[in-house]
């Protein structure tokens, strides 16, 4: 048995090549994640073992939290040091600052895409070395107001030599340094897309606005010193006026919370696409298994009359099945080892360049991508399998053996379709609609529910490909001429087979589908929201869009003629424990430029904001169960509370597309609480464009947009997420195509002798041909139109369910044509070799065909 | 154009009696060697419009091979075949695919219908293919000889073998070919419904002057041609104008020894 279920493969090679490669990029894809993400964890380790393990404590001032935001945090007195450095058992108390510095590059914008680390240190004092976690690679540290030393990754990319001038914005306007040192991060160049300008204390000092003061002390330990101890005596010595931690705790360059954070989303993110790819390919194993059986009906019938049992037939299609697996994991595994290495170069060349000892390949991996890729494999066969020992032994003297096998299970099939199909909507609805839940929870409850749905649709699909291919069908036979019109027949001459094949592009197209519509929503309540709300002629932002200005561009605005400028500045707080954005504006020019969409209030209440008086956007204020006149408290980063009373209630959407966050307040009392000083946004009215850009010339970190020209920065960075998904998902696509291949390869062979009949009546090659790649794109374009429908159908779920988070239901219809018509393109593409083998068969070799 | 230039080039030789399809000193071989098998070893034959010629002979005897040459479905090792105004000798396969399309009718032993299409749209099938509208009277007038009139919207699979055939028979009809080769056409259908087809190609030569040339195994239905030919080894050993069925038995015998 096991003999001729290996003869089978190696005679339907190019079938055996395609299934097992269905599971090669879902395997890939998963190997690939799993290897990424073990270097990244690795590389994360590293840095945070050179960047922290010399460090036995770090003294700095209570706060409540770490702000992401590192001009935010609060500062501690430059003697702070030396009260450290007198504690018994300390070896060395560094004085250090940190906070932002964004170098800039030739053309005016800032390098890198933050974070932007700007450091003041002493290093050549002694023993620093021991708690800096920066090492020379050339030239000199720092010494003096005019110097800098930037990190490798930045230097190179920048083209620096030392000795070079390089101009870096902090709090004020962009002053020039002399490049005096390049240095490493620990063992790397850089720190991710972070880049890193180091200075002598005293210029820190100067350039951040922080005279006299620091923002932390890092201390390392005498010999033999327990570093556990030495903390506890330094908080003794230096009592409740300052925190000592751990590096690690206190994470300053945010490797712990940012770094593994965003190592582990990223794995997730690709392993959510290694699922989709694997479910792909399971689905496309399953079909082309199916096909395999129909078309071995015979022989299978043979084997049964000559004495083979039930379980025999079954095992010989698992055991295919597993060869097969097995196969596509070995090559899968390998294909995803380099998927990882383009993915580090990839990720190198857009300078996320991390530390690791190259990759490798670990064990667990290695068992994931196996269990993966022959567990999914043997899963997909057992549907085939069971078929396969219904076919009776006396189908072996009889025609049509195949026809005894399409017709059993089509109702179980049918019943097992709706069921999913209703399980998966009622999960969707559920998770869209039940009560108590938060939009995460929300959305990640559409994973099975998709999942569940997707499937159902899959089993019921074929029902919906007679009438579908009829209706779209309709150009092509139009176009095509006879060739179209047999096409258009032939794909509805086995419908669950066409259907099988289409059903697994269908869910490519689906989550494709799925996505564009909720970006495209994204992008319209987004830009909608700017064009709504701003009302100003100019709008200056961050030159990344997202880092905030120095607040002295407001100045630069008055200077440039502006009648109305009002700065709002936004610092990260905690309110009722969870992270929150507070923003402080002047109401006076604030009202003048902005208009809020009020739910409760109206834009007096606005003018007349003041003292503890807050506006709190509605989604915060239905989670919180705020009404006007309810009172609550935020948290700055320092620990200190502000104690505050809802004075009005505004419309807006958590996704805060100009993050103004979900609380403002006026402007007097964000600065006695908050240590931000800069400016989110500075709304400008009645200074030309021109005279603006030319005051703005000396803050190369912020750039000046009109609002519509902001709505569109907004718009573009939806749309490069909504491309990465789309290429992501190509690839579960690709995947479905191979299945078209299969199956029309497989119609090619089983025709032969219809083939051969159409050519001796007269039907050119290139008729042939034609009518087998407008098969193919008819069943591409019929799973796309399974797809597109399905996919709408959820976003407009979702969109409904979360219309109150400001989503909008929006129909991308070129968007949407434009997958038809790559689904049909796909479709020729996949007919290619099929399409060949037809034309190039010998019509009376084809006639005499059995 | 070129092929159209080829296409219109009249036969070569200019024989006096118009031949609907002719084949001069046919031979064909295939394989090379010593495993070399002589299907054809030099066949010259000449049938005239409007003439029902049976061919006949022992099994691997070459009559599949002749009507394949004949038909312009495979190419001589060396001789002519003119079929109508055309000179195959030497034509590639677009132009044999078009003189097919556009000159050439097939009945064959296993009907060879498509199972997508309905009877009447397997009828119009070479039509179609050929891009041609189909003469509405003249379809009406098939469709109603072969006896579809009620079955035309039947697909194959709701046919008998009978009608299978019939259907194949009208499919060959319609286009008016220049020649209609049938090979074995009632080899898969009782005595009966094999009587119906025959009588079908009959009518079709007495009423449309419809040239046929058609290989049997049946000395019964080689009877009803105008005229058997009796192959032998590849080569025809007998040529027999209007035979009864005893002398189609008699020199079939002959043949065979
Ligand atoms: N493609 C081919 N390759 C090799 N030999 C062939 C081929 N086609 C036909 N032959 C050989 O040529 C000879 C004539 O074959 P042909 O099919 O013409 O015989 P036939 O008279 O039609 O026989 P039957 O009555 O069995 O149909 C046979 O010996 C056959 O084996
Ligand atoms: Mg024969």
């Amino acid at each position: 048995m096991t003999r001729v279920v290996l003869r089978g493969l190696a005679t339907r090679r190019l079938r055996t090549f395609l299934s097992a490669f269905a599971v090669v990029l879902g395997v890939a894809l998963v190997t690939g994640a799993l290897t990424l993400g073990g270097a990244l964890k690795d590389a994360s380790g590293k840095l945070k073992t050179s960047a922290y393990d010399g460090t036995a404590a770090v003294v700095s001032a209570p706060s409540g939290f770490t702000s992401d935001d590192l001009s935010a945090n609060a500062t501690i007195p430059e003697r702070t040091a030396a009260r450290v450095a007198a504690v018994d058992g300390v070896a060395v108390a560094a004085p250090e600052i940190l906070d932002e510095a964004k170098v800039i590059d030739r053309h005016g914008d800032p390098v890198g895409g933050g974070p932007y680390f700007g450091m003041g240190i002493d290093a050549q004092a002694a023993g620093t070395e021991r708690v800096n976690p920066l090492r020379l690679v050339e030239g000199r540290w720092a010494a003096g107001p005019g110097q800098v030393v930037l990190d490798q990754g930045t230097a190179e990319k920048e083209h620096l030599r030392l000795g070079a001038k390089v101009r870096i914005a902090a709090q004020g306007p962009a002053r020039t340094f002399t490049l005096a040192g390049i240095a490493s991060f620990g063992e790397v160049k850089t720190l991710g897309t972070a880049t890193v300008a180091a200075f002598d204390l005293r210029t820190a000092q100067d350039l951040f606005g922080k005279p006299g003061q620091i923002d932390d002390v890092l201390v390392a330990a005498d010999r033999g010193q327990d570093a556990g101890a030495l903390r506890t005596r330094l908080s003794g010595a230096l009592g409740g006026a300052v925190a000592v931690q751990t590096a690690r705790d206190q994470d300053r360059f945010d490797l712990v919370g940012g770094l593994d954070g965003f190592v582990g989303f990223l794995e997730g993110f690709l392993i959510a696409f290694g699922a989709v790819a694997v479910l792909v390919g399971a689905m496309t194993i399953a079909n082309a298994l199916g096909l395999t059986v129909a078309q071995r009906a015979r022989e299978l019938a043979l084997l049964r009359a000559t004495g083979a049992s039930r379980g025999q037939v079954l095992r010989s299609v698992v055991l295919e099945a597993g060869v097969i697996g097995a196969l596509g994991t070995a090559m899968g595994i390998g294909a995803g080892y380099g998927l990882a290495s383009g993915l580090m170069a990839l990720m190198k060349s857009f300078g996320l360049e991390l530390p690791t000892d190259g990759l490798s390949l670990a064990g667990s991996t290695v068992a994931v991508a196996a269990i993966t890729g022959v567990g999914t494999t043997l899963l997909a066969s057992l549907a085939p399998a069971v078929r396969a020992t219904h076919v009776p032994p006396v189908a072996a003297l009889r025609d049509g053996a195949s026809a005894a096998l399409s017709p059993r299970g089509g109702r179980r099939s049918t019943i097992a379709g709706i069921a999913l199909g209703v399980l998966g909507l009622a999960i969707v609805g559920y998770g869209m609609f039940a009560g108590g839940m938060t939009g995460t929870e929300r959305l990640a409850s559409l994973a099975p529910g998709t999942l569940a749905l997707l499937l159902g649709v899959a089993m019921l699909s074929r029902h919906a490909v007679v009438p579908l291919a009829r209706l779209l069908g309709r150009p092509g036979a139009r176009v095509g001429g006879v060739a179209g019109r047999l096409a258009q027949r032939n794909t509805m001459r086995n419908p669950r087979r066409t259907a099988s094949t289409a059903a697994a592009l269908m869910v490519g197209v689906a989550l494709v589908t799925f996505v564009a519509m909720l970006a495209t929503g994204l992008k319209q309540s987004a830009t909608g929201e700017i064009g709504d709300t701003v009302r100003s002629e100019q709008v200056i932002v961050g030159a990344d869009g997202w880092s905030p200005v120095s607040a002295k561009t407001a100045q630069a605005a008055r200077d440039a003629g502006a009648t109305t400028v009002s700065s709002i500045a936004v610092d990260e707080a905690r309110a009722f424990d969870a992270k929150t954005y507070v923003a402080g504006v002047d109401p006076a020019t604030f009202s003048k430029v902005y208009d809020y969409q009020w739910k409760d209030g109206s834009d007096a209440t606005l003018r007349s904001l003041h003292g503890d008086g807050a506006l709190v956007r509605d989604d915060f204020a239905t989670k919180h169960d705020l009404k006007t006149g309810s009172r609550f408290t935020v948290m700055a980063a320092d620990g200190s509370k502000l104690r505050l009373r809802v004075a009005g209630i505004v419309d807006g959407s958590p996704i805060d597309t100009m993050g103004l966050g979900s609380v403002t307040v006026d402007r007097k009392a964000f600065d006695a609480t908050f240590a931000q000083r800069r400016a989110k946004l500075v709304l400008v009215s009645g200074a030309s464009a021109a005279a603006l850009d030319r005051t703005l010339a000396a803050f190369p970190d912020a750039q000046r947009l009109t609002p519509d020209e902001l709505a569109d920065e907004v718009g573009k960075s939806v749309d490069s997420i909504l491309g990465l998904v789309t290429v992501l998902l190509a690839l579960a696509i690709l995947i479905s195509v191979l299945g078209i291949v299969n199956t029309l390869a497989l119609g090619v062979a089983e025709r032969t002798k219809e083939l051969g009949m159409l050519r001796a009546v007269g039907m050119s090659r290139r008729q042939l041909r034609r009518m087998v790649r407008h098969e193919g794109a008819l069943t591409a374009v019929v799973g796309a139109a399974l797809g597109i429908g399905l996919g709408m159908a959820l976003a407009a779920i979702v969109t409904v369910a979360l219309a109150d988070q400001g989503l909008v239901l929006a129909v991308p219809v070129g968007t949407i044509l434009a997958y038809v018509a790559a689904a049909a393109l796909a479709g020729v593409v996949a007919a290619a070799l099929p399409a060949r083998r037809a034309g190039r068969l010998p019509v009376l070799g084809a006639l005499a065909h059995e | 154009m070129s092929t159209d230039i080829l296409l219109d080039r009249p036969a070569a030789g200019g024989a006096l009696a118009p031949a609907a399809v002719a084949a001069v000193d046919l031979a064909r071989r295939y394989g090379e060697g010593e495993a070399a098998v002589h299907a054809l070893r030099g066949v010259t034959l000449d049938v005239p419009a409007g003439q029902f010629c049976a061919v006949m002979g022992p099994s691997g005897s070459g009559k599949s091979t002749l009507m394949h040459h004949l038909a312009g479905l495979d190419v001589p090792t060396s001789g002519r075949v003119l079929l109508g105004e055309h000179d195959l000798t030497g034509m590639d396969d677009k132009s044999l695919t078009r003189l097919r399309r556009d000159h050439v009718g097939f009945v064959f032993q296993a009907f060879n219908l498509l199972p997508t299409l309905s009877a009447e749209e397997n009828i119009l099938l070479p039509m179609e293919i050929a891009g041609r509208r189909p003469d509405a009277a003249w379809l009406e007038a098939v469709i109603d000889r072969v006896g579809l009139g009620d079955r035309r919207s039947h697909r194959p699979t709701e046919l008998s073998a009978g009608q299978q055939q019939r259907v194949a028979v009208a499919r060959a009809l319609v286009s008016r070919p220049t020649v209609l080769f049938a090979d074995e056409p009632t080899g898969n259908l009782d005595s009966a419904s094999g009587a119906a087809v025959l009588g079908l190609l009959r009518e079709a030569a007495d009423a449309d002057g419809q040239t046929i040339v058609m290989v049997t195994h049946d000395a019964h239905a080689a009877s009803i041609a105008d005229r058997v030919l009796i192959l032998a080894d590849g080569r025809i050993v007998a040529d027999l104008d209007r035979p009864a069925e005893d002398a189609i038995i008699t020199a079939l015998h002959e043949a065979g020894r």
